[in-house]
């Protein structure tokens, strides 16, 4: 910062005027050097799609993404901490602040304070209570609200986080990348035969079932962030959100190798006071093959892990005796093979892509890629047309369908109690065609709902 | 604003000499011609005008004091009255240096006339208390005879040559007048109507003196004074209607506000009493003052003389005689005057701008007058927006219609002369107020747009349709103004017409409001210029829109390969296939959109993008 200061230059307006009024010259000089510093940070922070801080409410900074300059995070970290607590000291709380196109939204859980700054203004109070619930799956609720009474309110949390920072920077960056199912809380399926899937998880649940472990609550395939198979003690049901979180978990990448990892866990949705203790291994991640397969098993108690290290191998072994099924299975994992919009019939060129989502299993089905939107960014901007709608719909609940004729492509939105679904058509397509062809889709869906869907979840 | 002299004709005065010449002086409203009798015609009669300089010198038999000298209209022949019970008709012209030839004529009854009236070139009127007759004069064999004659019970008569209007008084006080058009040598009678004259035991008749015929703005009026002893004196105007049927109205009275001796003028529609006594002149306009039926004065002003006269001559004395419509008589400086209106004087005279601009639409030949007042009062933002409306109404035309359609019902027997209102015509208006108004600096551009929106309301109102000149100086003013939601609306309701330019224009200023773009192109797509909106849509680089217009408008497919040439520079590729695939749909010929290209998207990247999806891959933008 200091090389900023255009010193010089001050110094020659400065050679015509009394020596005496140098002082107070230098003092406006620090404010406009301030000033434009800000200026350029703030320049920098519209063009980020999210940029987030997470402080203590003391103002102490304990997660920055995108790598900011120190100095500078702490001013702005001084900055939320005053606007947040100025208003909680009108009895009030500050949520969001707007100008022209940049979006800054608030959220004050006692004792942090999360902040993210960006350009689309949608769904980011959600995003914010996910990385609430983030932290919370490495500390628990609990203990995050004890640590700064055990130690003081200027107790530097990063201590407690260290080597967390990837997870909640991978949770941020599946923001932009998975569709709006991690927001929206709901979780995609791995399309597989019903068949296979049947197997796998009837194969999951006796395996789990058979080994009689007291604790031992869930059994969840994961590959490509996305769910194969999921089995639950009796009632015991996992939340999407916390699904989420494992599934970040999961796709760390120091994570996958062929040994097996014992990683306690919080599930807030599921008990934010608790740990559970996920027993994660990569069975087909070696030398020999490369399935990007991972298998979770959760249980409550901290000695499962012989337990469950048994019940591993069982399920492992048992899905390699039957070939056939591992032929499939594999292939199915390797490269998903997602919903193509071809699949719908004759008339569907105009549909460019749709998001499909049942609201009562929170189960999202998306369309393959498709040209012409084919570049990230491409793929980017449909997505967030869909993140908008939602958005849209959500506030406005009596809103059931929409055609909107864009200048780059039509939009249709069909929200029913049952499901919402969002489409990008071509430009010249009409209202009637769109329909006609979402109708098509939503008959194809229905008949392949096995193949896309998780319709059961098995138990034990 | 009264101006005395302006024309002038001088006279010699009446005098009664010692060595026995008297001179006579009469004044003939219906010729407006004032006669000079020397020792009765024996030394000769003078007449003389202000219109012409004809001045007409003839000797006649001396056969003792005349008390009337008319002169038909072509002033050949010379009524005059020596006796009370006949007249005697002077044939002028064919005696030069000679007596004139005479004839003596009398009404059947030999009763005193009461007046001697000429209606055509050869056609006499006597009237008596128990007749009127009308005579037709042989001039070449000069003998008369009687055409037509009609029984009436007349106290005195008034005879008013413009509408050859016979006004007969009779009843008990006199204030029963009858009202007699004679025409094509007849007698037809009109409704007759009791006036009031504020009788009283001091005052039991109603005079001659008191009563006067004038039309003013198109429709003729007895006027009358109405004395009261307990309020000042008012001047009543009855309206008489065009036809026999109806009855004739009490209109209008003027406030005078004084008592005593005074002169009436009627001016130019404007009714203008002297008053002796305070040296004072009311105008009245009964248009501008009020809608009541009472009218104060509008102007109360003294009389200047023109600069002529030197010295000036004295005003308002006990010598003045005035006539109508506008001559003064002095009868002690034997000088007749006329009477002249100084209207470029109201602005000082009338404070209130709008009343004054409404007096200067009224009056005749001041158009330019008028044009010059309203810019200055517009330049000076004298006047409330309202006011500018009423003002423009008027000189749009706004109430002629009202008058054309009051007397269109029954067959007039009456007539006289027409009233035309003034009427300021677009371009007029725009090249002498809209465009100087404009063209001023100092004033707000909006304030001048909201005048151009009067002017336009007001063409509507009057349902004429305005120029196209002016519509595009109105919308360029509102842009100019900022007023575009003004602009908006005029263009959306319709209020100025469609036209191509129009629409241009409004693209315009598209920067500036971008609704008017959509107006503009509204316009080009009731013109059913398709093309044109397909090209301003390029322009625009709203090609995707334009394809969409031209699949709606299903235009012909020449305007296709420009459509693609400008997808081609100016859209992303997602459009372009976009486009090639509504094409291809289409069953559209290849060679239109051959130039899109097939290879648009490569095979490794579409491979690519299919496995980031298929497997969810985080990515940063």
């Amino acid at each position: 910062m200091e090389e900023e200061v255009p010193g010089g230059s001050a110094e020659a307006t400065d050679t015509g005027s009394e020596a005496s009024f140098k002082v107070s010259q230098r003092e406006i000089e620090d404010v406009e050097e301030n000033l434009k510093n800000a200026e350029a940070i703030f320049e920098h922070l519209e063009q980020l799609p999210f940029q987030v801080f997470i402080l203590s409410e003391f103002g102490k900074p304990i997660f920055v993404n995108n790598d900011r300059d120190e100095g500078e995070v702490v001013s702005l970290a001084a900055l939320i901490c005053a606007f947040v607590s100025r208003c909680q000291s009108w009895g009030d709380s500050l949520m969001s602040m707007t100008s022209q196109d940049n979006h800054i939204q608030f959220l004050h859980k006692s004792p942090l304070i999360f902040c993210v700054v960006s350009k689309y203004a949608e769904q980011l109070d959600q995003q914010l209570e996910v990385l609430f619930e983030q932290i919370c799956s490495i500390l628990s609720k609990s203990q995050l609200e004890n640590v700064y009474k055990k130690k003081g309110d200027n107790y530097d949390l990063r201590k407690l986080l260290r080597g967390t920072d990837r997870l909640i920077d991978s949770s941020i960056s599946s923001w932009r990348a998975s569709p709006i199912n991690l927001v929206d809380s709901s979780i995609s399926a791995i399309p597989m035969n019903s068949s296979d899937r049947e197997f796998l998880s009837t194969t999951m649940a006796s395996c789990m079932g058979a080994a009689k472990l007291d604790g031992a609550l869930f059994g969840i395939m994961i590959a490509r962030r996305q769910i194969a198979a999921i089995v639950r003690f009796k009632k015991y049901v996992i939340h999407p959100r916390d699904l989420n979180i494992l599934i970040n978990l999961v796709s760390d990448t120091t994570l996958k190798t062929d040994s097996q990892n014992w990683v306690p866990i919080c599930l807030p949705r599921f008990n934010d006071t608790g740990f559970f203790y996920a027993y994660i291994s990569y069975p087909w991640c070696n030398k020999d093959q490369d399935i990007p397969a991972c298998l979770v098993l959760l249980s409550v108690k901290r000695d499962h892990f012989d337990g469950l290290k048994e019940v591993r191998q069982q399920i492992v072994t048992k899905l390699e005796n039957n070939a056939k099924f591992f032929t499939n299975f594999s292939q199915a994992v390797k490269t998903p093979n997602l919903y193509q919009i071809s699949q719908i019939g004759s008339n569907s060129e105009s549909l460019w892509s749709f998001l499909y989502l049942n609201h009562s299993s929170r189960q999202v089905c998306m369309s393959a890629s498709k040209i012409p939107l084919i570049t990230r960014t491409e793929r980017w901007m449909a997505r967030c047309e869909m993140r908008r709608s939602s958005a849209l719909s959500t506030r406005h609940p009596h809103l059931r369908t929409l055609f909107v004729r864009g200048t780059k492509h039509c939009l249709f939105v069909w929200v029913t109690d049952l499901f919402s679904l969002y489409c990008i058509f071509g430009p010249f397509v009409t209202a009637a065609v769109s329909f006609q062809v979402v109708e098509k889709l939503l008959k194809s869906l229905k008949s392949h709902e096995q193949r896309y869907f998780i319709i059961n979840t098995t138990s034990f | 604003m009264l101006e005395l002299g302006a024309q002038f004709i001088p006279f010699e005065p009446d005098r009664s000499a010692h060595d026995g010449n008297i001179t006579r002086n009469f004044f003939d409203t219906s010729s407006q011609r004032i006669c000079t009798m020397r020792n009765n015609g024996a030394l000769g009669m003078t007449s003389k005008s202000l219109q012409n300089d004809k001045i007409m010198n003839v000797r006649t038999k001396d056969r003792g004091e005349p008390s009337t000298v008319k002169l038909s209209p072509d002033g050949r022949l010379c009524a005059m009255q020596r006796s009370p019970n006949t007249a005697d008709i002077i044939f002028l012209e064919k005696t030069e240096n000679s007596l004139c030839l005479e004839l003596n004529v009398s009404t059947k009854s030999k009763e005193p006339l009461l007046a001697v009236e000429w209606v055509t070139n050869n056609q006499l009127l006597l009237v008596n208390n128990h007749s009127a007759e009308l005579l037709f004069i042989n001039e070449d064999k000069k003998s008369s005879k009687l055409i037509k004659a009609t029984n009436v019970n007349a106290a005195w008569a008034i005879y008013y040559a413009p509408s050859q209007l016979l006004l007969i008084a009779n009843g008990q006080s006199c204030s029963n007048l009858q009202p007699i058009i004679v025409a094509h040598s007849q007698f037809t009678r009109m409704k007759n109507f009791e006036v009031d004259f504020g009788g009283s035991i001091s005052k039991e008749n109603f005079l001659e003196k008191d009563a006067a015929i004038a039309t003013i703005y198109g429709k003729v009026y007895v006027m009358v004074f109405r004395y009261s002893n307990r309020s000042a004196t008012m001047l009543d105007l009855y309206e008489l209607p065009f036809d026999a049927t109806t009855v004739p109205q009490f209109k209008h009275s003027l406030i005078l506000g004084f008592n005593g001796g005074c002169g009436i003028h009627v001016i130019d529609n404007l009714v203008i009493i002297h008053h002796q006594s305070s040296q004072k002149s009311l105008i009245f306009d009964i248009k501008v003052s009020s809608p009541s039926k009472s009218h104060s004065p509008l102007v109360t002003t003294t009389i200047e003389p023109h600069p002529q006269h030197q010295p000036p001559p004295s005003l308002y004395t006990n010598f003045w005689f005035t006539f109508l419509p506008d001559v003064v008589i002095d009868s002690a400086g034997g000088v007749m005057y006329s009477l002249r209106l100084k209207n470029e004087k109201s602005q000082l005279e009338i404070p209130e701008k709008h009343t004054m601009l409404e007096y200067l639409a009224r009056r005749k030949n001041e158009k330019k007058l008028f044009i010059a007042t309203l810019l200055s009062c517009l330049r000076a933002r004298a006047l409330s927006l309202r006011q500018i409306r009423k003002v423009f109404t008027r000189i749009c035309g706004g109430e002629k219609e009202l008058k054309s359609a009051e007397n269109e019902a029954v067959k007039p027997v009456m007539s006289c002369e027409k009233w035309n209102p003034m009427i300021v015509s677009q371009q007029e208006m725009q090249s002498a107020v809209l465009i100087p108004l404009r063209e001023d600096a100092s004033l707000p551009e909006s304030y001048v747009a909201n005048i151009m929106l009067q002017y336009l309301r007001s063409l509507f109102d009057a349902s004429l349709s305005p120029e196209a000149y002016l519509i595009e100086m109105v919308v360029e003013t509102l842009a100019e103004a900022g007023e575009m939601s003004k602009l908006q609306q005029i263009v959306t309701y319709r209020v100025i017409n469609d036209s191509k330019p129009l629409a241009f224009l409004l693209l315009s200023y598209e920067a500036r409001c971008s609704t008017l773009f959509q107006s503009g192109v509204d316009i080009l797509a009731r013109n059913k210029a398709s093309d044109e909106i397909v090209e301003v849509m390029l322009e625009k680089k709203q090609i995707v829109d334009a394809f969409r217009f031209i699949d709606v408008r299903n235009l012909n497919e020449g305007l296709i390969p420009k459509v693609v040439e400008a997808a081609n520079q100016n859209c992303f590729r997602q459009t372009r296939y976009a486009i090639r695939e509504h094409l291809v749909e289409k069953k559209a010929k290849a060679s239109l959109y051959k130039s899109i290209g097939d290879d648009l998207y490569t095979d490794a990247e579409v491979q690519e993008a299919n496995t980031e999806q298929a497997t969810c891959t985080l990515f940063e933008l």
